[in-house]
């Protein structure tokens, strides 16, 4: 009987209300099936997928608006190039004039607050109330004390924003500097112009001391001639006189007694004529010594002046030489002018990048990997296995259900950023997009896999953000990749948030693309978690427990 | 491709690590037959039921549909089997049609077939009418006959059901039982775990008992009992109910065992006929007023508990 009734084939059922029990046996399901079974299937596997995401009304919120949430609030938040609200602590035992413009000027940008004692304002930093401590010299002052050391006290624990912060405030302080190192050296520049000048006036006297010393030493040289050609032997010859009297006397007949005054007188001048004669002879004899001892300084002074002259030369050579006379220069010979390679330089656009990166991998783990424990934990999963449908087919429609919400969510996720940063190409928005699609895939195999390792939403999650926050730390985005040593950062390389962080980077910020091996590596990558998901989609079969 | 219409288990051995989960079981079971498997928990129905779908291969042994080895023919063996498992196996965020229609598709139906199908079981199953609501929205025993449903969805030749009427209330179990008579009725070959005795000897044609793993005893109800009881059941049930005074007298006749149950007390003799007038005297003695006295041939659940016991 029952032979009979499974034989019967009939084609057009009546369907009624109370349909007849025997009806049961009326279709033969076991004809063949059109080849196209594997995509229909698909598709009813997919559709299945979003009717349980969206049916479960807590994770459809999640998964739609907590992304496009975060991307807004980071958008609004980070859409500036300024740091705000940094909270500087000052501490002086006396705030000179030096400390007090130092501080206006700092205050400009900073919130400062002048503390009552160095450990006030250290302890500021370490309770968090202010970022940074900055303990001026008391009385700082520029002079040769160098009492000018201002020291810093910064949370290193918060590594990127001590750093940001110390920056801001060296530049600061730096540019403080600046002027003050300009005033000094414009004034050593004008000293050093005045001396210059000096030395030009007395190069010129120096010429004119010279002529008057070859004049003086011609002098001396003539009077010294003169000396020598007076004769000072010579007496005064008073024999005519005395033969002029003598005839007088003979003439006159007059006595001789009556010029014997006279003759007296005459040998009273004779003598002292001598006399003179004789001290002016020793006179003369001193005016050569004293003559031929200013004629030696004459002949030696050419060369002092000569010297001098070398001197100043030099002294003007010294000067001419300094080739940098600007006082720019000079404060800072060396510059260093940072020049951003791309126009827009808000925090926005740096942060972009790792933030699109980090929501696609966090969101494509987390939904596939909870998707997964879901399905396992559903009483239906069983089901499944008991059908003939090839596991790949589970695999393949998990992974499009989820990289179709992924593909959404990238496009809600470029959408957002499209309306806070502006210029980007269209077709720039669409490589990343391409770019995160690539990502997403390797992260849904991750967590699938992940998903199959794991038996409960709990285990399965905590995983999942392990692997996420491995992924998180060794990149660029907490701590550079440059601190991580030896072997790790040969490793680090490869993984695949810093490879799309990095392309992604260039994309966003500087509008180029690059796509070296890290692509074949991503790639690489989507074949061995979509093997490993296989394997443990397996694994799972084998050890899946209905009773 | 089917050569013969029944189920052969022949030496199937089943180990989960040094765990022997079954023992070298041999079983047959017949086309259009309604067989239960009966055990305590853990004694491997579930086990066995996983290995005759195929989803779990056997350590050791054979398991084969009408000749074909069921392991080596997986994908065919699928759609000859539908399965209810213990736990209800439908999506609870699907709805009742939703459910059908994608365990349809997973057996590779066509859409009308599905269509179709699905109001002939909902018609069945008396859920007409709940095709747009949510699983989860279902009662227990509506839930159950969704799962019974689905199962069924692909037209299967054999009907597995894993405990099915666990959780359920005995208005509702009676009913489940009923709609499995009937689906077994139409030709379908069911097989059915449970560890309620009753059910199983109301429903079933022939059954298993399964005790640690090992397949202990095979045979219709009525033969079963045959063989392994000679007594008979008197059930009295008296007020105010002071079955010690009661119990203490009984013990005085030729009765085998005496259990006391919930209001009531149940004695085992081999010929209830012949102490049944001293029984009556003992309770007149005794003060108490009889509100129910049963004679009841020995019962499946007695049969269980003498050969688990042995």
């Amino acid at each position: 009987m029952a032979d009979k009734k499974q034989n019967k084939k009939i084609v057009n059922i009546p369907i009624r209300k109370h349909t007849s029990f025997s009806s049961l046996k009326e279709y033969n399901v076991l004809q063949p099936t059109p080849k196209l079974h594997f995509f229909i299937k698909l598709s009813y596997v997919i559709m299945k997928n979003f009717k349980l995401l969206i049916r479960s009304r807590t994770s459809a919120l999640i998964f739609f608006f907590g992304p496009l949430f975060i991307m807004f609030v980071v958008s609004m938040g980070f859409n500036t190039s300024n740091l705000q609200g940094i909270n500087v602590a000052t501490y002086s035992e006396s705030y000179s004039p030096l400390t007090e413009s130092l501080i206006m000027n700092l205050s400009n940008d900073l919130n400062l607050e002048k503390k009552n004692s160095e450990q006030d304002c250290i302890n500021s930093v370490r309770l968090a109330t202010h970022h940074i401590c900055l303990i001026f010299p008391s009385g700082m002052a520029v002079d040769n004390s160098a009492n000018n050391n201002i020291q810093v006290y910064a949370d290193e624990s918060r590594t990127n924003l001590a750093d940001t912060v110390i920056e801001k405030l060296a530049s600061k302080v730096e540019i403080h500097s600046k002027e003050m190192s300009s005033g000094i050296i414009t004034q050593m520049l004008g000293t050093l112009d005045s001396i210059n000048k000096e030395v030009e006036v007395g190069k010129l006297g120096i010429a004119k001391v010279n002529e008057n010393t070859n004049a003086g030493l011609t002098n001396v040289q003539d009077l010294l001639g003169s000396i020598d050609e007076f004769d000072f032997t010579n007496t005064i010859d008073i024999t005519p006189l005395s033969d002029e009297i003598d005839d007088i006397k003979d003439s006159a007949n007059i006595s001789s007694s009556v010029f014997s005054n006279l003759e007296d007188l005459i040998e009273a001048i004779q003598l002292d004529v001598d006399a003179k004669l004789s001290a002016a002879k020793q006179k003369a004899i001193d005016v050569q010594e004293e003559g031929q001892s200013v004629k030696s300084s004459l002949q030696n002074t050419p060369a002092k002046i000569a010297e001098v002259e070398n001197s100043l030369n030099s002294i003007r050579e010294s000067i001419s030489t300094l080739k940098v006379t600007n006082v720019a220069n000079i404060v800072s010979p060396i510059k260093t002018t940072i020049k951003p390679l791309t126009a827009n330089r808000s925090y926005l656009a740096y942060v972009l990048p790792s933030l699109l990166a980090l929501l696609v991998m966090f969101v494509s783990l987390l939904l596939s990997a909870t998707s997964m424990v879901r399905e396992k934990e559903s009483s239906a999963h069983f089901r499944n296995f008991i059908t003939p449908t090839k596991d790949i087919l589970f695999i393949t429609g998990h992974f499009f259900s989820h990289i179709s919400l992924l593909i959404l969510q990238i496009a809600i996720m470029l959408g957002v950023t499209a309306i806070f940063i502006h210029g980007i190409p269209l077709t720039i928005y669409l490589l990343a997009g391409v770019l995160l699609v690539i990502f997403a895939t390797f992260f849904i195999f991750l967590g699938m896999f992940l998903g199959n390792l794991f038996n409960s939403g709990e285990s399965v999650s905590i995983a999942a953000l392990s692997v996420a926050t491995i992924s998180l730390l060794f990149s660029n985005t907490v701590l550079p990749l440059e601190a991580v040593t030896g072997f790790l950062r040969t490793i680090v390389k490869y993984n695949p948030f810093v490879i799309v962080d990095s392309t992604l980077r260039q994309l966003l910020v500087f509008e180029s693309i690059s796509l070296s091996n890290q692509l074949y590596l991503l790639l690489g990558g989507i074949i061995l978690s979509f093997i490993l998901t296989l394997v443990a989609n397996k694994l799972r079969e084998k050890t899946f427990n209905n009773g | 491709m089917v050569s013969k219409e029944y189920i052969k288990i022949e030496h199937i051995t089943k180990k989960f690590g040094d765990v022997k989960a079954l023992d070298d079981v041999n079983l047959e079971i017949q086309q259009g037959s309604f067989f239960g498997i009966i055990g305590l928990s853990g004694s491997g129905k579930t086990t066995l039921m996983n290995m005759i779908i195929s989803f779990w291969k056997p350590t050791m042994g054979k398991i084969s549909f009408g000749g074909v080895d069921v392991h080596k023919h997986r994908n065919f063996i699928v759609k000859q089997f539908g399965f209810a498992t213990q736990a209800t196996s439908v999506y609870r965020l699907l709805t009742v049609e939703e459910n059908m229609k994608y365990f349809g598709k997973m057996y590779g139906m066509r859409k009308r077939d599905i269509q179709k199908r699905t109001e002939i079981l909902l018609d069945l199953m008396h859920m007409a009418g709940t095709n747009h609501v949510l699983a989860k929205e279902l009662s227990t025993g509506m839930m159950r006959r969704l799962d019974i449903a689905c199962a069924l969805i692909h037209n299967p030749k054999v009907l597995l059901l894993d405990e099915p009427t666990e959780d359920l209330d005995p208005v509702l179990r009676k009913e489940l039982l009923a709609l499995n008579k009937k689906i077994n009725d139409d030709g379908t070959t069911i097989i059915m775990t449970s560890h309620m005795l009753d059910e199983v000897e109301t429903v079933c044609d022939k059954i298993a008992i399964l005790h640690g793993g090992r397949l202990i005893a095979t045979d219709a109800p009525e033969k079963l009992k045959e063989k392994y009881s000679k007594n008979e059941e008197i059930h009295i049930t008296t007020v105010p109910g002071k079955y010690d005074n009661l119990v203490k007298k009984f013990r005085q006749l030729p009765i085998s065992n005496i259990v006391m149950k919930s209001k009531k007390v149940v004695l085992y003799t081999p010929d209830a006929s012949k102490i049944l007038d001293k029984i009556l005297s003992i309770i007149n003695e005794g003060k108490e007023k009889i509100v129910d006295l049963r004679v009841n041939k020995p019962s499946m659940e007695e049969v269980f508990e003498y050969i688990t016991k042995r």
